[in-house]
């Protein structure tokens, strides 16, 4: 379950026209949200509140062997922000559990992918302090959009017993281009992060006129000053959207040279209610390699209850399905945003909305199918907005760690309820020899287990 | 002295700026939360009462 101020973070995100999905520390977000969600240990509870339109509070209690505490503060001048953040209440479940993130393909002429935001933008910023009892480490973040393609974000872990690190990002998104620079004070680590979109362009193998795909590229590259450390890792990410169906599915594959670290991941939404993934990694130099599955199963409540706000949310890269078949039908007949995506058989043409619309007459016959493909897809959209979810079951396992985990996310009477457990075969810790010498049989015993609540107004 | 590289610095000066970096970031990390408590408080039209802006239960 997402975290109060973490949601508050991405309605920020998405209020400003920042697509956190167009990043390369996300490129593989779809898999770790399957097959790497985090299992609560102990008893969690957190109540949230939002004080004044523009500043939020979180309490926390958690009993994990030691009461631990934590109170959040957050200010941010961004306008209109009440109308994105939900209370526990009236959010969507689907908003408020980490699930398949729907990337939205890049077309030439949209330079950016929030186009609506980049006309009407407002340099913004927002601030953010945590203090942890009993220990008094201080988390800190300050996060600034001071253009419509540009974010600074400022981390800092403050402790005076222990050391303090300080992350400095600057990130540059262009829509196409998404860059990063990164310092940070723990080993003088310097990093660069960089995801390229690809422009659908004509292909012979492609022989849908709906083009719905999206191809990135991206890389990273790392360099410790202070011990004189290189890293570097490289991905490709593949969303499309079955034509037959409209359903989407992600693949991705990352390489690690330096290590020899091959991962190849494949995630499905198979129907709105269920999502699989499968993750194969393999290394070059040990010949080790592991297979995870994951799945999330979800169960539908009662029929939609209206927003309170009375405004939904409108589309951006938070809501993980962003077309709303409510916008859908209040946007004017005509307007760019209806006009068929069909740029890719046009890639590079500077006046293709008056060809578009010469195509439109004359292979109107032609085009019937194209208008087939894209409202299977879209309904297959709707059809998981419009849903309203009360509960999820999400499953992983992987076959080398021999583990399985649990995880139950729910809404009951205002509360986001998450509870899970994690079970563990042969204790990892023991060394290989020691594990053999007990003869018990490698059941399955819960190493971890937890329960999160949550309360927000 | 006054030839010296700037780089160079007396056990007194080294000292001395040790303290006061500890001094800055002991009060950077107690006053950041009042800092953002303050901007929110300065930023709100209103000016709401420090207890409703503290309190992390929901007010009434």
């Amino acid at each position: 379950m997402i975290d109060y101020m973490e949601h508050v973070l991405r309605s920020f995100e998405q209020c400003t026209g920042w697509d956190r999905d167009n990043s390369y520390e996300n490129v593989t977000a779809t898999s770790e949200n399957l097959l790497n969600f985090r299992v609560p240990s102990g008893v969690k509870f957190q109540v949230s509140n939002k004080s004044t339109p523009n500043t939020f509070t979180t309490f926390e209690l958690s009993n994990n062997k030691v009461i631990n505490g934590s109170l959040a503060y957050l200010y941010t001048n961004c306008q209109g922000l009440e109308n994105y953040v939900s209370t526990s209440r009236d959010i969507l479940l689907q908003e408020a559990s980490e699930t398949y993130r729907q990337i939205r393909p890049l077309y030439p002429g949209h330079s950016l992918r929030n186009p609506g935001k980049a006309k009407g933008f407002e340099p913004s910023s927002l601030w953010y302090g945590r203090m942890y009892y009993p220990t008094s480490t201080l988390e800190a973040m300050l996060v600034s959009r001071s253009s419509a393609q540009t974010q600074f974000v400022a981390k800092c872990i403050s402790s005076l017993a222990n050391a303090s690190v300080l992350t400095l990002y600057w990130q540059k998104d262009s829509g196409q281009n998404c860059q990063e620079w990164i310092a940070s004070t723990n080993e003088g680590l310097l990093g660069y992060r960089i995801l390229h979109n690809f422009v659908g362009s004509q292909s012979k193998l492609n022989t849908s006129l709906y083009n719905d795909s999206s191809l990135s590229v991206g890389g990273e590259l790392w360099f410790g000053v202070l011990n004189t450390t290189p890293a570097c890792s490289t991905t490709l990410r593949y969303c499309t959207h079955s034509a037959n169906t409209g359903k989407p599915l992600t693949l991705t594959l990352s390489w690690n040279p330096l290590f020899g670290h091959v991962s190849s991941t494949y995630s499905v939404k198979t129907s709105s209610g269920a999502t699989f993934s499968s993750k194969y990694d393999f290394n070059l130099y040990s010949i080790e390699s592991n297979l995870s599955f994951g799945c999330d199963l979800w169960r539908r409540g009662n029929i939609k209850q209206s927003s309170p706000h009375g405004v939904k949310p409108p589309s951006g890269s938070n809501t993980n399905f962003p077309v709303s078949s409510k916008e859908e039908n209040q946007r004017q007949p005509g307007s760019k945003e209806d006009s068929p995506m069909f740029y890719h058989l046009m890639a590079g043409s500077t006046s293709s909305q008056k060809l578009i619309e010469d195509l439109n007459v004359t292979f109107a016959s032609s085009l019937q199918k194209l208008t087939k493909e894209k409202s299977t897809i879209q309904r297959f959209e709707n059809s998981l907005i419009d849903a309203n979810f009360a509960s999820v079951w999400k499953f992983s396992t992987s076959l080398r760690h021999k583990n399985l985990r649990i995880l139950w996310e729910g809404k009951y009477k205002g509360f986001l309820i998450s509870a899970g457990a994690e079970f563990t075969g042969a204790p990892l810790e023991l060394p290989s020899n020691l594990a053999g010498e007990s003869k018990t049989p490698a059941l399955l015993r819960p190493g971890k287990l937890g329960i999160q609540l949550q309360y927000s107004t | 002295m006054a030839y010296l590289p700037s780089f160079i610095l007396s056990d007194e000066s080294k000292e001395r700026i040790t303290k006061i970096l500890n001094l800055s970031q002991t009060v950077a990390h107690y006053g950041w939360l009042p800092f953002v408590l303050y901007l929110g408080w300065a930023h709100t039209s209103n000016r709401p009462n420090l207890f409703s802006l503290l309190s992390p239960l929901p007010s009434v």
